[in-house]
């Protein structure tokens, strides 16, 4: 009940729905103001006179919306009244110009493309062998699932998603790292320790913490991924008329236990940590915070090698297992025996990380005004607990 | 309710913060610590809430007929030196929270802040975040999460710090009144004339020892307080009679026309009147106990010098 009571306290301390409210409609804002923003440049560039010299003896190419002017005389002085000059010679295109703009690279592309064209035809090449020099071989995948049928393509593959998660994780693990450091330390900033200590004992109280901050991360997880969510589709239906066919299966599962399984223990070492911190702008002891999160940094190196000895090991290993894992079971690397194995050996830890942060709360929560030094912390965590 | 503690000690690297303390507090009692800064009056507090534990000694607690080492947490409320409330959470969510904590049930908890609230004129200011409000109030408010759920017994470090004299007297009155209910209140304080008056019982404490203990007259007696005679002549007396009077009462000290004299506990005192009428006409005349205030400095100056 009183669990129930710090984790709904330490929630709604930081959560406020008009901030997040305020933030979302921000997101919005930036997000439809680059839309028009976008819109507005290309209109701007469509509707720019560009004066565009063409100095070769060959005719000039009739490209979309480019209008040549032939210009023949010193090329210092004519750049000075032309955005771009184009001089076709018998082994390269020659371009020159003042002011470098983004443009003109595709004029030159279409231009090179053209003489290539141009140079082609003038051989007078079979049409297949014409046909075979112009178009590459068009590359196609298949793919096939587990149960040996083709797999429809899709723009956002499992894989994907384990990436997508870790970023998540990384998210929720930095969110908590922020809320945690800002509770504890104002809380003993402001002596709030003591009153609170003959209410609830310590082990209760980071309890609360864990659940409560807990759930603020996962919360900006769910915005962060709703938001990203709707930034793809918009610009993947911008860009190719269709919305991001998401490949849902039941890996989600596992990969959901493992990241909240992980963050809690994060979270636990963390909220730990973060009580042996008196103020966070003296103290190096916030850093420590930081080594929970390390995993995450090296799962983000295995992503191409999942595959590996060291991604197996990674996965299985309960301080690794959280961020691995996921990346495993979305890649179909992992198999159920190991998924099950990391699962047993990450419960246990869990529980002693749990119990090292409560330890480590206690000691820490109790001396305000100045920091318990190792020795001290190290005696406070192998004494007989009263 | 009763507490007992059995001679506590503590020390804090090094420093024995309380040292070989003994004393009884019981419900229907204000009991008061008193004491310099450093004396050990939190430490002691803090020993008693189970926040530490003492090095050496016992600590019994007579609850509900069972007997506990420390006090149980349904049965109390501490009031910390340092405010101990969250400044970026208004009144009403901080007071909830504790009562919450404390075992209240919303209906319960809503009823007594409001009473609370308004018994210190914080009515008004519910919905203000902490940080928002003076010194003072904030005071009052730590002092309102202690009165919620009414417990048996009132643990107050300093509770009377940042309060204007108004706004003591109000803290008084609920105090007494509280202990008229026949809970047990333990607090510690610098503000001796509140104490004098407020206080059944006083601990005087430095460099974590009992100075002396018991109510105040008892204290005077450990303390070797004498009565304090003063006498205001309409003249200064003659210098023959003055120095006859010297003879017998040496210790008396003469400024114009005033007499001031410590009386001896085995002084007669008709025969003191009758030396001192013969003096002189009197215009006024008192005979009276040192304050707590003098008391103290007396016992902390004299405890410093030896």
């Amino acid at each position: 009940m009183k669990l129930w009571t710090v984790c709904k306290f330490e929630f709604s301390r930081f959560f406020k729905w008009q901030q997040e409210l305020i933030s979302l409609g921000l997101i919005v804002f930036i997000y439809g103001f680059m839309a028009v923003w976008g819109l507005l440049q290309q209109q701007d560039d469509e509707q720019r006179v560009r004066q565009l010299g063409w100095l070769s003896e060959l005719q000039a190419p009739e490209l979309d919306g480019v209008r040549w002017h032939p210009v023949q005389g010193n090329i210092s002085e004519l750049v000075q009244n032309y955005d771009l000059i184009v001089d076709l010679t018998p082994n390269s295109v020659q371009l020159y110009h003042q002011q470098s703009r983004d443009w003109q690279q595709d004029i030159a592309r279409q231009v090179a493309n053209w003489w290539q064209d141009h140079q082609l035809q003038a051989m007078d090449l079979p049409e297949r062998a014409l046909e075979l020099v112009q178009n590459r071989p068009s590359l196609i995948w298949q793919r096939f699932n587990e149960q040996g049928e083709v797999q429809e393509d899709s723009l956002f593959s499992a894989e994907d998603l384990g990436f997508f998660a870790l970023i998540l994780v990384g998210i929720g693990a930095f969110t908590s790292f922020a809320y945690l450091l800002q509770s504890i330390t104002s809380e003993k900033q402001q002596r709030v320790t003591e009153q609170l200590l003959t209410l609830i004992d310590a082990q209760t109280w980071i309890s609360g913490k864990i659940l409560g901050i807990g759930l603020l991360a996962l919360k900006t997880m769910l915005t962060t991924s709703l938001i990203l969510l709707a930034v793809f589709q918009a610009i993947f239906f911008y860009y190719d008329g269709q919305l991001l066919r998401l490949e849902l299966s039941w890996v989600l599962l596992p990969m959901l236990l493992f990241i909240l399984l992980g963050l809690y223990w994060v979270i636990a070492l963390m909220a730990g940590l973060a009580s042996l911190v008196n103020d966070p702008n003296h103290s190096s002891k916030s850093l420590l915070m930081l080594i929970p999160m390390l995993p995450l940094l090296l799962s983000f190196s295995l992503l191409n090698s999942l595959d590996g000895n060291l991604a197996l090991y990674s996965s299985i290993v309960p301080i690794t297992s959280y961020a691995v894992m996921p990346l495993r079971l979305a890649a179909g690397e992992a198999s159920w025996g190991q998924a099950l194995l990391a699962l047993a050996l990450l419960l246990p830890t869990l529980w002693a990380m749990r119990w090292l942060a409560g330890r480590i709360f206690q000691a820490g929560i109790r001396s305000y005004g100045r920091e318990l030094g190792f020795s001290e912390l190290m005696y406070q965590l192998t004494r007989k607990q009263s | 309710m009763q507490i007992q503690c059995h001679g506590i000690v503590k020390d804090y690297h090094q420093i024995r913060a309380v040292n070989q303390v003994s004393f009884t507090a019981d419900a229907g009692q204000i009991t008061a610590l008193l004491g310099p800064n450093g004396a050990g009056k939190s430490s002691l507090m803090r020993m008693l809430i189970g926040l530490t534990l003492p090095d050496q000694g016992t600590i019994e607690v007579q609850w509900q007929e069972q007997q506990h080492s420390a006090l149980p947490p349904a049965c109390f409320a501490y009031l910390p030196e340092d405010r101990g409330l969250y400044q970026d959470r208004s009144v009403e969510q901080n007071l909830a929270y504790i009562a919450k904590l404390r075992g209240l049930d919303t209906g319960r908890y809503q009823q007594q802040m409001t009473h609370w609230l308004e018994r210190l004129e914080l009515a008004d200011k519910r919905k203000l975040k902490l940080s928002e409000l003076s010194k003072g109030n904030q005071q009052k408010v730590q002092l309102c999460s202690c009165l919620l759920g009414e417990p048996d017994c009132l643990i107050l470090d300093e509770p009377f710090s940042g309060l204007d004299p108004v706004n003591q007297e109000l803290v008084v009155a609920l105090l007494q009144e509280y202990r008229a209910k026949g809970k047990l209140i333990l607090l510690s304080a610098h503000q001796m004339a509140l104490i004098e008056r407020l206080a059944d019982r006083i601990i005087l404490m430095q460099q974590g020892k009992t100075l002396g203990q018991g109510p105040l007259t008892d204290i005077r007696e450990q303390l070797g307080d004498q009565q304090q005679l003063e006498v205001h002549w309409q003249q200064p007396p003659q210098a023959q009679a003055w120095q006859g009077f010297l003879t017998l009462y040496p210790t008396a000290q003469l400024q114009q026309n005033c007499l001031q004299l410590s009386i001896q506990p085995d002084c007669d005192l008709n025969q003191l009147l009758t030396q001192v009428l013969q003096l002189g006409q009197i215009q006024h005349w008192q005979l009276e106990h040192s304050s707590l205030h003098q008391l103290y400095l007396k016992a902390v100056n004299s405890q410093e010098a030896a």
